[in-house]
């Protein structure tokens, strides 16, 4: 008689990612790259752009259908962009979902600790007084804007463990501490610095004008590294849904997956920062709907916050350069625009949060 | 075990000095407030202690994994998220067993199902903690401890939040489960009334300091409950060597006990 163990299939089904959910984000990535690809000032067709994209492919003898301004168009401007859009992103929204996870708050953003005036400090002063024009792009103010993001959150840490009480909260608060008192610094550095204000808050507004391949190497390692250690994370984060005590009786030390989580976040969401700025409520909106859909776990919260994440912001960049055509809004604005009725749903419907 | 537990400045257990049997169910009882909790917590490792604890021939200071296999607590307010389905919130009792970037494996899963087989939770698994009652989350609270697969139980007022029915199926429950798998269990309970039933051996713990140690029936005299705890009680043997505790109000002098009415010297009202 054969062992029924591995026959019988557990009374417990775990959440697990399905096929269909991540099926899902699949298509709607590949949905938003393959418009976003088209459409633009210069609209280019969709085959040529196919017959384009196969070309490059070694071996296949297909060749490109476009002609060479057009060509020029799609791999120098279009497919960078949507690329850089597709990873920024990505790393805002698996970011956000993993701060909502070790925060066990769903309104949680990768910026909370003070990435967001880090970073912002951080170009501040690249462009204001070492006067970087924003069309350097591999110049100084994306490590400036790393820089920046990465010393407020270590400031942050630094303030919340010389606290007398170790928890969560003293480091929300510390991050808010950190977070104004750098803001405060750079608006003074930004009234000083007159002439380049309108660069600074262009740059503060978040967008993805200036993307170029060079900016996608830029950030590959930083996200891939932060990317990986996240998606790892995944069940862990499930357990601190019990909250720390019960956590730490199951074998988990809370303190420490809270930095872990936070140190990675935070690598991924300084790196897409210092190439876009900041585009806020990526962080939030994403993967709040897919946690409204998907339900609390993050084993699955996580790998579709990639994918519905990189195509939520192709879409919305592909919004903010047809919308005021041929001028650009600044990506934030878009997707504060999104965000305003987003919590106003969210708000409508409280008891579900 | 021996240990004393301070918040901060306060000293809120102190220098208690117990020896635990296996198999054996250890009832912790004192009034609010005289550190039972405390004590438990840590013996989880969950508060900073002076002292130690030493669970079987283990070496001395385990590591918080190793303890988590060994000890396994049940707060008195368990945190339900109350999205989460019976059969993820079971799993995680096999966090313990788990590497950190892991998943759960065939060993965890067919625990968990054994675990949930006999508590008679297979219908539950896919629902929400949140629509679950207070006796059935007590339960799946419960299925959880047990799916850890540690041989120490340490229960904190497990009956305390239930009522009358629930509150006995569960410690009858546990008593089940512990001369099956031989488990030690540890329990704070203020609730004198029915500890005396299920306990081998309890512990009394006042203001910080264990004043008593001993069998049921040593420890719950009416003397002892009156001083301890202010309470006036009457006791009853359970017929199994247990003791039940009934507590009896006091009643002022003037009045004499259920009956005709003879001390006014009134006509009685039939």
């Amino acid at each position: 008689m054969h062992s029924a163990d591995e026959e019988q299939p557990s009374l417990i089904k775990a959440s697990r990612l399905r096929v269909g959910e991540v099926a899902c984000g699949v298509v709607f990535l590949a949905l938003a790259s393959a418009v976003a690809i088209s459409i633009g000032p210069a609209d280019l067709p969709f085959g040529g752009v196919l017959r384009a994209i196969v070309a490059r492919i070694p071996g296949t003898g297909v060749r490109s259908g476009l002609n060479p301004i057009d060509n020029g168009i799609l791999w120098d401007i279009r497919a960078p962009r949507i690329v850089l859009g597709g990873i920024v992103g990505a790393t805002l929204a698996i970011s956000g979902a993993s701060y909502q996870g070790v925060f066990q708050n769903a309104l949680a953003d990768p910026y909370l600790l003070g990435v967001a005036s880090g970073a912002g400090l951080g170009a501040t002063i690249a462009i204001a007084v070492a006067h970087v024009g924003l069309g350097a792009t591999i110049g100084l103010l994306p490590p400036a804007a790393f820089l920046g993001a990465v010393c407020a959150v270590s400031a942050t840490y630094t303030l919340a463990k010389s606290g007398r009480h170790r928890n969560t909260q003293s480091l929300l608060l510390a991050g808010v501490a950190i977070g104004s008192f750098l803001t405060a610094i750079q608006t003074f550095v930004q009234q000083r610095a007159e002439p380049t204000l309108q660069q600074v808050y262009a740059w503060i507004l978040g967008g993805l004008a200036t993307a170029s391949w060079g900016e996608v190497v830029l950030v590959i390692p930083y996200v891939t590294v932060a990317g990986a250690i996240l998606l790892s994370c995944r069940r862990i984060l499930d357990v601190l849904a019990v909250g720390d005590d019960e956590a730490q009786s199951l074998g988990v030390n809370p303190a420490r997956v809270r930095m872990l989580v936070v140190a990675a976040a935070t690598l991924g969401t300084a790196a897409v920062v210092s190439v876009s700025g900041l585009i806020g409520f990526v962080g939030i909106i994403v993967p709040h709907t897919i946690r409204l859909v998907v339900g609390p776990s993050y084993r699955r919260i996580l790998p579709l916050s990639l994918l519905f994440g990189a195509g939520f912001l192709i879409f919305a960049d592909l919004v903010a350069r047809t919308v005021l055509s041929p001028a650009e809004v600044p990506l934030g604005v878009i997707t504060a625009g999104l965000g305003a009725p987003f919590f106003l749903v969210v708000l409508r419907n409280a008891h579900s949060l | 075990m021996e240990l004393s537990v301070s918040y901060g400045e306060r000293l809120v257990v102190s220098a208690v000095s117990l020896r635990v049997m296996p198999g054996e169910w250890l009832g912790l009882i004192g009034p609010n407030g005289a550190g039972k909790s405390s004590l438990l917590r840590a013996v989880a490792g969950l508060v900073a202690h002076r002292g130690t604890v030493r669970v079987g021939l283990s070496e001395d200071q385990p590591t918080r994994r190793r303890l988590s296999q060994l000890v396994a607590f049940l707060p008195q307010r368990p945190e339900l998220p109350p999205t989460m389905t019976v059969g993820d919130y079971i799993l995680l009792g096999r966090s313990p067993y788990i590497p950190l970037f892991g998943n759960e494996r065939g060993p965890d899963h067919r625990a968990a199902d054994a675990v949930v087989t006999r508590l008679g939770l297979a219908p539950f698994a896919d629902r929400r903690l949140g629509e679950l009652s207070g006796g059935e989350a007590q339960r799946v609270v419960l299925a959880r401890a047990l799916t850890q697969g540690a041989p120490v139980l340490l229960l904190d007022e497990p009956s305390a939040a239930l009522d009358l029915g629930e509150g006995q199926r569960v410690l009858e429950l546990v008593d089940e489960l512990r001369r099956e798998r031989g488990l030690t269990v540890i329990s704070a309970m203020h609730d004198l009334g029915i500890i005396g039933q299920f306990a081998d051996r309890l512990a009394v713990l006042v203001a910080g300091n264990l004043t008593q140690v001993g069998l049921a029936k040593e420890v719950l005299t009416t003397a002892a409950i009156e001083r301890h705890f202010g309470a006036s009680v009457q006791l009853a043997d359970d017929g199994y060597g247990g003791i039940v505790v009934v507590p009896v109000r006091r009643r002022p002098t003037s009045m004499s006990p259920l009956g005709p009415r003879r001390d006014r010297n009134e006509e009685p009202i039939y």
